[in-house]
């Protein structure tokens, strides 16, 4: 059935790779595209219109709103594969070690992951930043304690899986000590699930820092950053429409793109199985 | 059937103890935090005499497995003290946000389920047609787009350009319509992709062959066989669904004003308000418990090879 849909594919592979692409190689060398600082203030060329000068025209502050974009993407991006990342690995290696060792330790895994998995991890995110305070490494943290037991609890099914697989069993005969089986035979097994997680992560991730911004919780200005830009955008929904599009654009076009590739990796990796 | 519900009872007990921990103990990991917080909400100084004075008040001075036991016998009565601002209580705070919620969530998943099944059934009756095309590229977008530009969106379109609908608050029947629509979209897309595979899954299953064997019209099978068989998963995950909708209810009560648990949970956070913040975790963890349960015994009741496990 999934056989039909697969001529549009790399179609849509290619245009989701492009942005990434463009935008990230704008975001990397955005020191030497923007025209303007993205915090210099200048209120006397407030909500000027489109220009080459200004190409997205400027914010009630007067300050570049194409320079804040690019600068805004680094912040928003740059955290979320930050969390991303480590969200991945903390839950790898914590999965595969319960996995792996089995016995109290997975016993422990196992009835937290089960206790914390009764709370969606916006919720517990924000019950988090909510004792700790507003802020930026404040939502950092806070989104890693209440991420990586998803993805423990993906790598521990996955390493109970290849466990029992001969050529593990072989290497044990052959002597190979358990880090060693862990990282030559058990990590490559899950390193492609892995990965597919990853690429939704990122995204995942991106869309709920820039909630926290909108809500007032997480990156705090005047640092440029996607959700407090859509946010001061929206307040001027009715006389400057475009404040907010342009922010928007720049969140959504990547996530969307990432999560186009996101899934047709793990439906590829589906159908492999 | 009586022996499945035991057992999902049983398994309640480390949510429960796991939460009130959390919920106890983040307090007491900052204490000079909270007795700043206190005196701040109170416009006093933070002298030691105060500090002193807030701390019996608040019982920070006992030991802390005595504390623990207080709050506990407290929680338990749904009594979480008064708020640092305005001096109410902090469970009819909590209890007006929840029913404010509740609506939202009811009136959300009235367009979940019959855009859903929209979507869902027409895209399935004609793969890569036109609603099926349409509905994947709402999926992809609305994975995308955060909640609040959809809600702005909606805000801009139907309050402020036709003027159809009012723009933010809780006054009448006519307010839930935008908040209530912000919140179903993103999950429509999930769901309505969800229901369109499975019913093509199961279109290919032997007893819809069967069932064309027996010379039934092909609309009639999907919407007596197919239909009801691919409904089981979305009955699984309603449970995480209802999650959702309340995930998204904070980002969509601030967007239309709307005076529930979400806005009440972003300003305490703000205001730094822990009583309130405590009584929002015991809350919202018991509306997850129960919601997860009931999505169990929906499991279980539709299907009896869950109900049944190994005996089976």
């Amino acid at each position: 059935m999934r056989d039909q849909n697969h001529k549009s594919r790399p179609a849509r592979i290619s245009v989701a790779l492009a942005i990434l692409i463009v935008m990230g190689l704008a975001t990397i060398f955005a020191k030497y595209l923007v025209p303007h600082d993205p915090v210099a203030i200048n209120i006397s060329n407030s909500l000027a219109p489109m220009s080459w000068d200004h190409p997205f025209g400027t914010d009630q502050l007067g300050r570049c709103v194409f320079s804040r974009c690019l600068y805004a993407i680094r912040v928003t991006f740059g955290a979320s594969l930050f969390i991303a990342f480590l969200t991945i690995v903390l839950g790898s290696v914590i999965g595969m070690a319960a996995a792996y060792l089995g016995g109290l330790v997975d016993q422990i895994v196992r009835v937290l992951s089960d206790a914390l998995l009764a709370i969606p991890s916006m919720i517990f995110t924000l019950i988090i930043v909510g004792f700790l305070g507003p802020g930026t490494q404040n939502i950092i943290l806070a989104m890693l304690i209440a991420n990586w037991v998803w993805y423990a609890r993906v790598a521990r099914g996955l390493t109970l899986r290849i466990r029992e697989y001969g050529y593990v069993r072989a290497a044990r005969l052959a002597g190979t000590g358990h880090l060693g089986i862990i990282a030559w035979h058990i990590f490559p097994g899950i390193v492609t699930q892995m990965t597919t997680q990853f690429t939704l992560l990122i995204g995942t991730m991106a869309l709920s820092i820039a909630g926290f911004s909108f809500l007032g919780i997480g990156i705090q200005p005047p640092t440029a950053e996607l959700g407090l830009m859509i946010s001061d955008g929206c307040e001027l929904i009715q006389t400057h429409f475009f404040q907010m599009v342009w922010p928007s654009l720049a969140l959504i076009l990547p996530v969307a793109s990432l999560n186009v590739i996101g899934d047709y990796f793990s439906d590829y990796w589906r159908s492999k199985q | 059937m009586k022996r499945f519900l035991i057992r999902q009872a049983f398994l309640i007990f480390p949510v429960a103890l796991l939460v009130s921990l959390l919920a106890f103990s983040l307090v007491r990991v900052f204490p000079s935090d909270v007795v700043a917080s206190y005196l701040k909400a109170h416009q006093q100084t933070y002298t030691p005499e105060n500090v002193a004075m807030v701390k019996a008040r608040l019982g920070l001075d006992k030991p802390i497995i005595e504390q623990y036991f207080d709050w506990l016998k407290n929680a338990a009565r749904f009594d979480f003290g008064l708020s640092y601002y305005g001096n109410l209580k902090v469970s009819n705070i909590i209890l007006m946000g929840l029913k404010s919620t509740l609506q939202l969530t009811m009136a959300t998943i009235v367009w979940l389920l019959a855009v859903t099944y929209f979507l869902g059934v027409y895209a399935a009756k004609k793969p890569n047609g036109l609603v099926d095309n349409l509905s994947r590229i709402v999926a992809i977008l609305g994975n995308a787009v955060p909640i609040f530009v959809v809600g702005f969106l909606l805000i801009q379109i139907f309050a402020l350009k036709l003027g159809w609908l009012p723009v933010s608050g809780k006054l009448s029947l006519k307010h839930v319509i935008l908040p209530s629509l912000t919140l179903a979209l993103g999950n429509i897309c999930v769901y309505a992709r969800m229901l369109r595979n499975e019913m093509l899954d199961n279109a290919e299953k032997p007893y819809v062959f069967y069932a064309k064997a027996r010379g039934l019209r092909t609309p009639w099978i999907f919407r007596k066989h197919v239909f009801k068989n691919s409904l089981l998963p979305m009955a699984g995950t309603s449970g995480i669904c209802f999650g959702h909708l309340i995930c998204g209810s904070v980002i969509v009560e601030n967007v239309f004003a709307w005076p529930g648990l979400g806005s009440i949970i972003t300003y305490a956070i703000l205001s730094r308000n822990y009583p309130v913040i405590q009584g929002y975790v015991v809350c919202v963890a018991l509306i997850f418990i129960v919601a997860n349960l009931l999505s169990d015994i929906l499991t279980a009741l539709l299907d009896p090879r869950v109900r049944l496990g190994s005996a089976l």
